[in-house]
């Protein structure tokens, strides 16, 4: 009996209890040490954790054949057979990087990203609405990021020496016809949206990707919320006007209504304005979102807004100063955007938007009406198939009707336009370090019956952890049209004879980028052919295609969120050389919105105590170039150099028990009396200065959110 | 010898099963040992790849990947890396998915799902703040629901209120009772699993004196 025992025993712990160490060092790819590695013995407890210099060692009672397996967040699971012999193993595994959208290169040749979720953010949504001189205007405060000029008199992104008319807005897929409240001369408009529609934003100032089209210079891509946290109201108060609105949340579903009525009049007795208004500018709007989760991964949004505004003004006559010519403009605005977003599977997903816009716009100018109306309707759909590691292959298709009424006393003018765009792109992840993105655009226009062909590529290179380096180039198109640009109405008719114009983009940038510190310098070159030309004199009503021109200059970027403890700041500057023959120009020069020198300088502060957050911007841009008739050399004068410093303060507190926001904004405090242009009379013996509406501007407000979820 | 051999065979045949028991059981004490014992960061990831090796091998329970997850929450707790903080709760959740799956007591991992949300608020408070911790919130509203007598649900809601602003509802004020209850149902709560979560009982008592200050002084 005891001899048997004994026999098992000796049997047993032979096989069964002989010791094997398995040691060695975990390390990445490039030899770096991977602490905190799990190395498993599979199939048992077995195993270890890799010291702070990737080393492990432990001791198995497990014989034959076995599989070690090592794992890691980010690595790939590496695993080996080891044979276990009851001797020392040492193995060195070598962990292999997944590619992450975490660790991975960003594409971002030209373009600045604002959004809650992805790394590579400039800027935050925050930052859009509490950005000094901002007031809140999505656009204004993309106008604080480099490449962009600073034009006081009028609406619109002049991006990288392009007019206003080259940036292309887009909202969740679709173009947007008329992102700005309808123009009055000489007085800038808002945006038509509130920034708190939208979950992220990228402004791309080059080099952008081919799902975009109609834009020479710049698009800013807008996407809407997806679905809202919670039930809640809010109600705002300011003295030109009231916005008040409800959102609802059940299970998948969300829809909420924000209604506003504006009246400026309340606002003129504070602020004196220089222009001498006969109705102050009132307006109703109203935006409806609704939102349905249709699966795990998809999501129907639909954004609907009209609003509807009148004014009256009695604008200076240039040709005769001691009279004034009045103006006034009644204007309606429908917008429609439905867009379907679903993941098929871990493949495939698709995309389905239309959109529908009416701008209606009556004007008085002098007793003589002008009636414009312009509809856009667009569809666009698109496919993405995903390939692994984050590289994609998208490819859609794009439909717009345009109708553009136009009525005077002369006559009335109707122009309708079909244009159709084909576009795919690949985004390819070599590895972590490299990705591309390659894409090819093709478009079509009725009206001109013309087509063109656009490839666009970008190039991104990680040289480090927290540095990247990217190239991009593309060709870029636009049509011609008369309602995008107020100067082609004279040729209304004759648009159908008109190309394509076109811009060429070269752009290479360095980014560094940790969480505190943001750095970014991008060069570009930008070749313009194709731009229309006409004769400025009126004598000869023709227009053709032969103008060009470029663009070439520096950005620079540096935000800073550390240094100053609750304060942060960023810099931006603009260095930027163009010239172009188009439009009316007799010879090539300098256009009138562009300028050399464009300096912003946004900081802000939190004050914890006073629980208020307090932002002054610094805005310089460099003399501008006007049109002076008594120069034989055309816009051969600058106006003065520009200095804007704004101001804002946000106090947040609750009233009622409701979390509440109290804001204040002043835009050019030291009240610098700035001269955006000259307009001379016809003869150039009579100039005036084109300046600021009021010499400062003042926000005031009070928001209030009312919360309806239960609190604990 | 007709003993030892079926002795043997009862010893062969039954041993597979048997010192897999009892090794789980083995394995879990060391594991929770390593636990105990944590300090550092790189203790509590030790601690988490011994649990994540017990929950590979023994795939009907639960607790393993329950601890991996409360393992790596701590070490985000501490402090680690920014970047590194939204891949490690991804595994976090991956892991809460596991322990779903196998039957988690719902109420102990809703605690965690909550401290997870307020935990990605750290990456963005700015941005995230709002969205999470109301997250969180719901969250642990849940595991209360799933168990009203579980202390560290009410622990977790006690800091997700001291630690909002006063302005977004929250405060020692508003904390305080949820502490209270934390450190009552500490007292209180036993269960028949030797494993079974019992952390909690300490950081509350400690908070409750912090908001008493607070709100005394």
């Amino acid at each position: 009996m005891r001899f048997w025992t004994l026999c098992f025993m000796i049997v047993y712990s032979a096989t069964a209890w002989s010791q094997t160490v398995i040691t060695g060092q975990v390390t990445d790819r490039n030899g770096q040490p991977i602490p905190g590695a799990n190395i498993t013995l599979q199939g048992t407890f077995e195993g270890a954790s890799s010291d702070a210099n990737g080393h492990f060692s432990f001791t198995t009672y497990q014989s034959d054949t076995q599989a070690v397996a090592i794992s890691y967040v980010g690595y790939k699971p590496f695993a080996q057979i080891l044979v276990l012999r009851g001797d020392t193993l040492r193995i060195e595994p070598k962990l292999k990087e997944e590619i992450s959208a975490l660790k991975a290169v960003v594409v971002n040749a030209g373009s600045f990203e604002a959004s809650d979720e992805n790394k590579t953010v400039v800027l935050s949504p925050i930052d859009m609405v509490t950005t000094a001189g901002s007031n809140g205007d999505v656009f204004a405060a993309l106008q604080e990021l480099p490449g962009t000029q600073q034009v006081g008199e009028q609406e619109g992104m002049f991006v990288r020496g392009g007019s206003q008319f080259e940036t292309a807005y887009i909202i969740d897929g679709l173009l947007v016809q008329a992102p700005f409240f309808s123009s009055v001369p000489d007085v800038p408009q808002r945006g038509r949206f509130s920034p708190f529609e939208f979950k992220g934003t990228v402004f791309s100032t080059g080099g952008y990707s081919a799902q975009y089209g109609q834009a020479l210079s710049s698009v800013v891509v807008l996407e809407t919320q997806d679905m809202p946290d919670k039930t809640q109201s809010n109600l705002g108060l300011l003295p030109v006007g009231v916005n008040a609105g409800h959102q609802q949340v059940w299970d998948n579903t969300a829809a909420a209504l924000q209604l506003g009525y504006t009246n400026v009049t309340p606002y003129f007795w504070i602020n004196n304005t220089r222009l001498e208004f006969d109705q102050a500018p009132e307006g109703y709007n109203a935006a409806f979102n609704f939102r349905q989760q249709t699966s795990d991964d998809g999501l129907w949004k639909v954004y609907a807004t009209y609003d509807a505004r009148r004014l009256g003004l009695q604008l200076p006559n240039i040709e005769q100063p001691d009279q004034l010519t009045p103006f006034a403009a009644v204007n309606k605005n429908t917008y429609l955007n439905t867009s379907l977003k679903e993941g098929l599977n871990d493949n495939w997903a698709i995309y389905a938007g239309a959109s529908y816009a009416d701008q209606d716009d009556q004007f008085t100018i002098d007793g003589q009406e002008v009636i414009t109306r312009n509809q856009l309707a667009q569809t666009k759909v698109m496919a993405t198939r995903f390939l692994g590691n984050l590289s994609a292959l998208r490819t859609g298709a794009e439909w717009h009707w345009r109708t553009n009424d136009m009525g005077a006393e002369g006559g009335k003018f109707t122009q309708r336009a079909q244009y159709r765009a084909l576009f795919s792109e690949a985004d390819i992840y070599l590895t972590n370090r490299l990705a591309a993105r390659a894409g090819l655009r093709y478009e079509y226009t009725d009206l001109q019956d013309a087509h063109n062909l656009a490839p666009r590529l970008s190039l991104s290179y990680k040289t480090g952890t927290h540095n990247q380096v990217s190239l991009a180039y593309g060709h870029f198109y636009q049509t011609p049209q008369a309602e995008r640009n107020a100067q082609l109405f004279p040729f209304f008719q004759q648009l159908p004879q008109l190309e394509y114009e076109r811009a060429t983009h070269y752009i290479a940038n360095f980014q560094h980028l940790t969480d505190h510190y943001t750095f970014r310098i991008e060069g570009y070159w930008k070749e313009y052919d194709q731009l229309v030309q006409y004769d400025g004199l009126g004598n000869d009503w023709s227009v053709n295609n032969l103008g060009e021109g470029y663009a070439r200059g520096i950005d620079l970027f540096w935000r800073d969120k550390k240094t100053l403890g609750h304060g942060e700041y960023w810099i931006s500057y603009s260095y930027l050389d163009t010239e172009r023959q188009h439009r009316d120009f007799p010879a090539p020069a300098m256009p009138a919105f562009a300028s050399s020198h464009n300096l912003s300088v946004v900081y802000k502060h939190w004050l914890e105590k006073l629980n208020t957050s307090v932002n002054v911007t610094y805005n310089f841009a460099s003399g501008r170039p006007y049109y002076n008739p008594n120069n034989p050399v055309f816009h051969g004068d600058r106006t003065p150099n520009f200095h804007n410093l704004s101001f804002a303060a946000s106090y947040l507190t609750t009233l009622w028990d409701h979390f509440t926001i109290v804001f204040i904004g002043v835009n050019n405090v030291l009240g610098i009396d700035n001269i955006f242009s000259y307009r001379y009379n016809s003869d150039g013996s009579y100039r005036q200065a084109i300046k600021a509406q009021e010499l400062r501007t003042l926000v005031v407000g009070v928001f209030i959110s009312f919360d309806h979820t239960k609190n604990p | 010898m007709k003993t030892l051999l079926f002795a043997l065979t009862l010893m062969i045949a039954g041993y597979a099963p048997a010192q897999d028991a009892s090794a789980y059981q083995q394995a879990m004490q060391q594991a929770l040992a390593m636990l105990d014992s944590a300090e550092t960061g790189d203790d509590y990831q030790a601690a988490a790849n011994q649990f994540e090796r017990i929950g590979q091998v023994a795939s009907d329970e639960w607790l393993p990947a329950y601890y991996a997850a409360f393992c790596h929450l701590n070490r985000v707790s501490d402090g680690i890396e920014k970047d590194q903080i939204d891949p490690t709760l991804d595994q976090v959740e991956t892991l809460l998915g596991q322990a779903r799956e196998r039957g988690g007591d719902e109420s102990e991992l809703q605690v965690l799902q909550g401290w997870t949300h307020q935990m990605r608020i750290n990456v963005k408070p700015m941005q995230r703040g709002q969205k999470y911790s109301g997250l969180a919130r719901e969250a642990l509203g849940a595991a209360i629901e799933a168990n009203p007598d579980n202390p560290r649900a009410y622990y977790m809601m006690g800091t997700n209120i001291f630690y909002t602003p006063k302005m977004f509802g929250g405060g020692a004020e508003k904390a305080l009772p949820h502490f209270e209850n934390a450190v009552a149902k500490a007292e209180a709560f036993t269960h028949d699993n030797p494993f079974w979560p019992s952390w909690g009982g300490a950081p509350s008592a400690y908070f409750l004196e912090k908001c008493k200050e607070e709100v005394d002084g």
